[in-house]
């Protein structure tokens, strides 16, 4: 074990875990609401949305990252302005991910296909090209979505359980909908930079789905789920060195493995509970077991 | 509304009606959906609404909660017109289907209680002392001492419907509303919910209006009728309520006569 952790004596990887736990603390926190909002393909959108700042970025010589944010989150209020609109539904998503990748496609092309940068970008940061400042960067904005996350906490979590009552309790919900949009653009743009585009769900979206298996509260519901986001980043980063493989690939499987291991643990809690509540009262079982239909 | 604290509404003493619906039509895709709604609930009662399923009870909450506009007349909420009213956490509400929300969601009672206090408490501040004695305090007006740290959706339907009264409670409204709280509740938990609102009524000094298709316990536990078919067919004391000629306007012949019964509480006429 010792010996495993070696390897962050490296400045590099140094760099890599700071910049991956900054990312796993906000995604595991913003990933939660995403999900219990049923908006998990948000996440998902956004990140295709950015790929057309990226390239927009790398084409003008911008660093590509700020054009990525700027465009994720302008495509964010674009997915929320159409749906205000209820043109499209949740087409809206399709269309405005569509937008960004065509975009993006079209510029990478003009200015000289793909190469290695736009990779990365797809699939992750190969941990020795993190840099000082990307770090510096990353924790910036994590200072940023970390401070509107507390202050709103409250009216994200009224907007995510009752929708209606919030409404009615003369909330600005629209301006919330929207601001959690923007929150989550440039979560999604920080993320992106340490599992890539493609694989944005991996500390987004199954984090959450691992801590919601808990059955905690709301508050204990959010700490685990920023510590197994932490987690997959940490292995993920240790194996991927010791086995020389993609970063953003091996965290996503470990954080999808720690998901399928609170399903099974989950599943046979459940099971030895029903099976507890038949040997006592026989009648009581089918009333409890509505509620174990979750995540199939 | 401004991105930074609420209005705070002063509470000037105001003693006419806390709802007042005048001349009200509501039409909706060329659907006649309610037609010459009026009535007005004072402080300090309890108006029930009871009537057949598609009978705008729900549309006309609507109406009063400022969610829908009437197609004509004028709906006030403490003196003021609805679409200027401001007041919004004066008024709890607790919707039809809130007993049946996500099951999984993870939150224990005592964190959907606080839910209440976030509308009062403002933007960009946190809840503080005060709001936690709030809540605490509507967990113990609504018996739900004991079941705090539980989670929501592992408590019985009773006790679902406690937590959301609870959360409403907490934001200390003047009025509250409420969509069919007794659906899908089993009888001893009506009749804890009634024995609540008497409560409520007694010791908050609370206005209520709730929706039920439940005519025979509702007359026996409000102040104020209101039989509702697309238009008012009854609005008063519960007690012309036992009237044959009255029910069957409401609810069209055929209607079998509810001899209420406490063992059997879900006698619906349709």
């Amino acid at each position: 074990m010792a010996n495993l952790l070696d390897v962050f004596q490296y400045g590099f990887m140094q760099r890599a875990l700071i910049a991956g736990l900054l990312v796993a603390g906000i995604s595991g926190v913003l990933g939660v609401f995403v999900v219990l909002r049923r908006t998990a393909p948000l996440g998902d959108a956004l990140a295709h949305v950015s790929f057309g700042g990226l390239a927009l970025g790398l084409a003008v010589g911008i660093l590509p990252i700020y054009v990525a944010i700027a465009v994720a989150v302008f495509g964010g209020v674009a997915i929320r302005w159409l749906q205000e609109r209820r043109l499209y539904g949740e087409l809206s998503l399709t269309i405005v991910q569509a937008a960004g990748l065509g975009g993006g496609a079209v510029v990478v092309s003009l200015v000289g296909g793909l190469n290695v940068d736009i990779l990365s970008f797809l699939f992750g940061l190969s941990v020795l090209t993190v840099t000082w400042s990307d770090v510096v960067l990353i924790a910036g904005l994590f200072a940023v979505t970390g401070v509107a996350m507390s202050l709103l906490y409250k009216e994200f979590f009224l907007l995510t359980f009752d929708p209606e009552g919030a409404r009615v309790s003369g909330l600005p919900v629209r301006a919330l909908d929207t601001g959690f949009t923007i929150v989550t653009a440039v979560a999604v743009v920080l993320a992106m930079r340490v599992v890539g585009i493609l694989l944005i769900s991996s500390l987004l979206v199954v984090p959450a789905a691992t801590a919601l298996q808990l059955r905690l509260g709301l508050r204990g519901t959010l700490g685990a789920s920023i510590l197994m986001a932490m987690l997959a980043v940490v292995v993920g980063l240790v194996l991927s060195v010791l086995f020389d493989t993609a970063t953003g690939g091996m965290i996503t499987l470990v954080s999808i493995a720690s998901l399928l291991a609170a399903l099974a643990a989950a599943g046979i809690s459940r099971r030895a509970e029903s099976a507890l509540r038949a040997r006592g009262r026989e009648p009581e079982s089918s009333a409890r077991s509505v509620d174990t239909t979750r995540l199939e | 509304m401004s991105a930074t604290a609420r209005p705070q509404v002063p509470v000037v003493s105001y003693d006419g009606p806390v709802v007042a619906v005048r001349n009200v039509d509501l039409d909706r895709d060329g659907q006649e959906v309610l037609r010459d709604i009026n009535f007005v609930v004072e402080k300090g009662q309890i108006l029930g609404v009871v009537g057949p399923n598609g009978g705008g009870k729900t549309s006309l909450l609507r109406l009063v909660l400022g969610l829908e506009r009437p197609t004509r007349g004028e709906i006030e909420l403490f003196g003021q017109p609805v679409a200027r009213f401001r007041g919004w956490n004066r008024i709890g509400y607790i919707p039809q289907h809130a007993v049946g929300f996500d099951q999984n969601f993870p939150a224990s009672v005592r964190e959907i209680v606080l839910l209440g206090r976030v509308a009062r408490r403002g933007l960009l501040r946190w809840l503080g002392t005060e709001d936690r004695n709030a809540a605490r305090r509507a967990i113990e007006l609504c018996g739900l001492i004991g079941l705090e740290g539980r989670r929501v959706g592992a408590l019985s339907g009773g006790e679902k419907q406690r937590v959301f009264i609870a959360k409403a409670i907490a934001a200390e409204p003047d009025l509250l509303v409420m969509d069919e709280p007794t659906a899908g509740v089993d009888p001893e938990s009506e009749r804890r919910f009634y024995d609540l609102l008497g409560r409520l009524k007694d010791e908050l000094g609370l206005t209520v209006i709730f929706v039920s298709h439940d005519l025979g316990v509702v007359s026996a536990r409000v102040d104020r009728v209101a039989c509702l078919n697309r238009t008012l067919v009854y609005e008063g004391p519960p007690r012309a309520l036992r009237d044959e000629e009255l029910l069957r306007r409401l609810y069209g012949a055929g209607m079998v006569t509810i001899a209420h019964d406490q063992d059997q509480p879900h006698t619906h006429g349709h």
